[in-house]
């Protein structure tokens, strides 16, 4: 090739070169802004899902890790029953099910054991319906009394409630769903006829006389519980956000430009909007049970995977309340839904619930 | 009151567990759950909940 060309073709290569030097930078300022717009949109929607998770969790901070009853008026029921000597602590490894004798001791895996399902006044022991239906049929629902109080227990074979095998079947959700009914069921009917302080699921003893040395043992926290929860009822009232105040606006944009611009800051001021509302709505409809309540408890709200329903649980609230006065929970709850339903908002009153969020683990109180 | 508590009203196991397993007095029995415990059932629960969800939204009819 001539000597011409060889100059001509480095010329065109030099000015190619300086023109894609030229494209790239412009390339690389359109990446870096569509980039840039990309990565506030995503944190947009980060951000969005933390504040509405703060929203839900504002009407109580709730120390973790552990559970915390909150207790909003002074005299009533806090079960604190210690443990009357220290609690071994789980072994590593095995950790679930633990043997909780307080000197080491194995928990046999054959012969009976005691299922407790609640506590009752012993002077009423006598109005728990008979015949119930208990969490295994080796055996019926009985009573064991000690002094003032009786507890609701049931036998159950150690070979299925051993530490062992209970700690299996607790993997298979048919089985704890079958036991939880069952005590439930247990406790719902107790509590119909006297009043009750409910044990968490799966507290088991080796012996009768084990049950009655915890009465004795318990027997002012117990008692103290009893007197707090008479003629009282606990409520649950979920509020859940409209779905589209979370609808998680991840739909694929393909538009570019100023409109996508213009879309995503409309879309952001619509979810500052619907975050205020959500936020205002958990907080009032709280406030408001809470004022009337004798107790009032959040629990962190469900999460979507948990209950399951395709919206935003708001709050997840459990409110104490007299017997006598439950019609003024039942008008505040009507009151609050025709206020928020017609917003999108859904507001689920359950129960009545055994008492189960207004006495107080003891696991919690010693931590 | 007591006429409300009927036996086998719909109650949402989820409701039930939250309050069974985090709810209620623990008495120092011989046999408890522990936490891990109680993270286990929740386990299973989120996958059973998750799987009928996916499944509706499949339009897998359930049994």
């Amino acid at each position: 090739m001539p000597e011409a060309d060889d100059a001509r073709l480095a010329r065109l290569k030099a000015l190619l070169a300086a023109s894609a030097a030229e494209d790239a930078a412009a390339l690389l300022a359109e990446a870096r802004d569509a980039a840039r717009e990309e990565a506030r949109s995503i944190l947009q929607d980060v951000w969005r899902e933390a504040l509405l998770e703060a929203a839900a969790a504002a009407v109580e901070p709730r120390p973790p890790p552990e559970r915390r009853r909150v207790r909003q008026e002074e005299g009533t029921a806090v079960v604190e029953p210690q443990p009357p000597e220290p609690r071994s602590v789980p072994q590593e490894g095995t950790a679930a099910v633990g043997p909780r004798p307080t000197e080491p001791r194995s928990v046999p895996q054959e012969g009976t054991a005691w299922w407790a399902y609640c506590v009752v006044p012993a002077a009423e022991a006598d109005r728990v319906p008979p015949n119930l239906d208990s969490v295994d049929p080796s055996g019926p629902v009985e009573i064991v009394t000690c002094g003032e109080l009786a507890a609701v227990v049931s036998r159950v074979p150690l070979s299925e409630y051993g530490d062992e095998r209970l700690r299996e079947h607790l993997e298979d959700l048919a089985w704890v769903e079958r036991v939880a009914r069952a005590h439930e069921e247990v406790l719902e009917a107790a509590m119909s006829a006297t009043t009750i302080v409910p044990l968490r699921l799966c507290t088991i003893y080796l012996s009768r006389d084990r049950v009655e040395a915890l009465l004795e043992d318990q027997a002012p926290g117990l008692a103290a519980a009893l007197a707090e929860l008479r003629g009282r009822t606990e409520w649950g009232v979920k509020v859940f956000a409209p779905a589209a105040a979370v609808a998680a606006s991840a739909s694929t944009e393909v538009a570019g430009g100023s409109a996508y611009i213009e879309r995503k800051r409309s879309e952001r001021a619509a979810r500052e909007e619907a975050h205020q509302r959500t936020n205002e709505c958990a907080q009032d409809v709280h406030a408001r049970l809470e004022r009337e309540a004798v107790a009032a408890c959040v629990n962190p709200p469900q999460r979507r995977e948990a209950h399951g329903r395709d919206a935003q649980m708001l709050l997840n609230g459990s409110y104490l309340f007299d017997d006598e006065r439950r019609s003024v929970l039942e008008s505040i709850v009507e009151a609050l839904a025709g206020e928020y339903e017609p917003l999108g908002f859904s507001i689920e009153l359950t129960g009545p619930w055994p008492p189960y969020n207004f006495v107080l683990p003891s696991a919690s109180a010693l931590s | 009151m007591s006429t409300e508590i009927a036996t086998g009203r719909d109650i949402a196991l989820i409701d039930l567990l939250d309050r069974l397993l985090h709810g209620g007095v623990v008495l120092a029995g011989d046999i408890t759950l522990a936490v891990a415990d109680i993270d286990l059932v929740y386990v299973g629960l989120r996958a059973l909940i998750s799987s009928v969800a996916t499944a509706e939204e499949n339009g897998v009819p359930l049994p």
